[in-house]
């Protein structure tokens, strides 16, 4: 049996030890003259006898008297216990049961094991950690790198990630707004990939300040009369949503005017027909909604640090 | 608290320094002592020592499944899947008492075990019917105090399988196993709080179990 029996007694056979005077056996509390619990509750306030001994008991707070004689109880809720067990006769032989029935349990015989159960060399062999395991275990030691390693590359990513949110500061797929009444020179954002109006066709007076990209190519915006004004072009079709697109609307405008050079004609898009870039091309994105440098390194520490978190905890949990 | 590099010292430099060895941060008690030694061998392939380890606490750990798993043949699974897990585990070892680590290990056997029992029920206890069951009695022992010592204890059994695992558990590691309240909580992932009411829960569960039968346990 385990050598656990030689510790000292304590709680359910012992209730001396918690300054706890022994509850009346059953018997004798049957013979003395209790009031029962009238609340219930098991509080400490005071009851006074209603009438037959533990009328009441089922409604008393049950648990309360197993904590009481297992020696678990505060002062506070052991005083309430011991009002409980001196006015409910019940409760009184209840709490003896239950030391009778801890003491029984205590004294169980061990049961006699039915084998052996020694390793084989071969069961050996087959739980041998293997090296996938071994890795993870170093991985996730308490003084291992990773979790520094781990730390920092989280860090890092979602701060990239959080800068590369913020408007107007760090270029972006969906485009930063342009602040309200900037002039209309300026509207269009080199970031962007749209060169300027063209050098001397001055930018229409009063237009409006671009949203990002989505303005290129909507021509219903106030901008967009002078823009598409190559001889021939065609209106699109009516009712067409084109905002947004401003490729294709750039294939418009380059097909329809002919323009000889550029795709977008005065649009001033980058690409241009004979695959030239755009001098300010190389800051700018190759395809609109493509993500920036920023963007993917930023999701490439973040997603290198909780793949670290990841291998850390599956790591400890093989270990357990 | 034992690191690996100290216990190392200990078990490279033999019985002639004895003073070292009581430098070391090993335990000074000889159980505990041993059993790091042992673990420390078996972590370095050595399978003799393993089995000694296993020779040590079987017993103890099979007394403590089988009244967590009231099935012989399932705590005998249980048991050997926890030195099994043991083995595969022991280089996550991170000290203190090796007993204590064994019997963490098997108590997550034996929740398993339940967990399967439940998805499988089986006839619980069928060693009630198995003699070796009892508690050998002593030579000079009274035949009818014998005989009630074997009704007490095959009532007392039936209750403990009539209740629930959680209450079962608790009851039996507390009770019959002698571990505290905190370390209950440590074992099985509940909080202190949740041990205790286990424990008085399950009390009054048995109490209502062996209502019919309680003189037998009456002084």
């Amino acid at each position: 049996m385990a050598d656990h029996r030689s510790r000292p007694p304590r709680g359910p056979l012992g209730a001396e030890e918690h300054n706890q005077p022994a509850p009346p056996v059953g018997p004798l509390a049957a013979s003395r003259a209790y009031g029962s619990g009238a609340d219930g509750s098991g509080s400490n306030q005071p009851t006074p006898p209603i009438g037959p001994l533990a009328a009441s008991h089922p409604s008393h707070d049950l648990v309360l008297v197993s904590a009481w004689a297992s020696g678990d109880l505060e002062p506070a809720a052991r005083s309430a216990a011991v009002e409980l067990v001196d006015r409910c006769s019940a409760c009184a032989e209840l709490a003896s049961d239950l030391r009778a029935v801890a003491a029984a349990t205590v004294g169980l015989p061990a049961a006699r094991r039915p084998r052996d159960f020694f390793l084989t060399p071969a069961d050996a062999e087959r739980l041998r950690p293997r090296r996938v395991r071994r890795i993870l275990a170093l991985l996730a030691a308490p003084g291992a790198v990773t979790r520094p390693l781990a730390t920092g590359l989280t860090s890092l990513g979602v701060a990239g990630l959080l800068l590369a949110a913020l408007p107007g500061i760090v270029p972006l797929g969906g485009g930063a707004a342009m602040p309200a009444g900037a002039p209309a020179g300026e509207s269009v954002s080199p970031v962007l990939g749209e060169s300027p109006a063209e050098p001397g066709v001055p930018a229409e007076p009063g237009a409006p300040a671009a949203t990002g990209n989505p303005a290129l190519g909507n021509p219903s915006s106030p901008a967009a009369p002078g823009r598409s004004a190559a001889p021939g072009a065609p209106e699109p079709p009516e009712g067409r949503d084109t905002s947004g697109e401003g490729a294709s609307q750039g294939e418009i405008d380059g097909g329809s005017a002919g323009g000889p050079g550029t795709g977008s004609g005065e649009d001033g898009s980058v690409t241009t027909d004979s695959g030239d870039a755009d001098p300010v091309a190389p800051l700018a994105l190759a395809d609109e909604g493509a993500p920036s440098v920023l963007i993917v390194l930023s999701g490439s520490f973040l997603i290198a640090g909780l793949g670290l978190f990841a291998l850390r905890w599956t790591g400890r949990r093989l270990s357990d | 608290m034992l690191d690996s590099a100290s216990l190392r010292i200990a078990v490279r430099r033999g019985p002639q320094t004895v003073e070292d060895l009581r430098s070391t941060t090993v335990s000074e008690d000889p159980v505990q002592r041993r059993d790091l030694i042992l673990l420390e061998r078996a972590r370095d392939g050595d399978l003799d020592a393993f089995n000694d380890l296993v020779a040590c606490y079987q017993d103890h750990l099979y007394a403590l499944v089988v009244r967590m798993v009231p099935d012989r043949d399932q705590a005998s699974d249980a048991v050997q899947e926890a030195f099994f897990s043991a083995y595969r585990n022991m280089r996550g070892f991170r000290g203190g008492s090796v007993r204590s680590w064994l019997s963490r290990i098997a108590v997550n056997a034996a929740m398993d075990a339940q967990r399967a029992r439940k998805r499988r029920p089986v006839q619980p206890y069928p060693e009630l019917d198995d003699e070796s069951w009892q508690p050998p009695a002593p030579a000079d022992a009274d035949p009818v105090t014998t005989a009630l010592t074997a009704e007490r204890t095959r009532v007392l059994n039936d209750a403990l399988a009539a209740i629930t695992d959680d209450q079962r558990s608790a009851i039996v590691l507390f009770d019959v196993e002698g571990y505290d309240y905190a370390e209950i909580a440590d074992m099985t992932g509940v909080s202190l709080g949740t041990v205790k009411s286990r424990i008085h829960r399950g009390r009054l569960a048995l109490r209502e179990r062996l209502q019919d039968r309680m003189e037998l346990f009456r002084g």
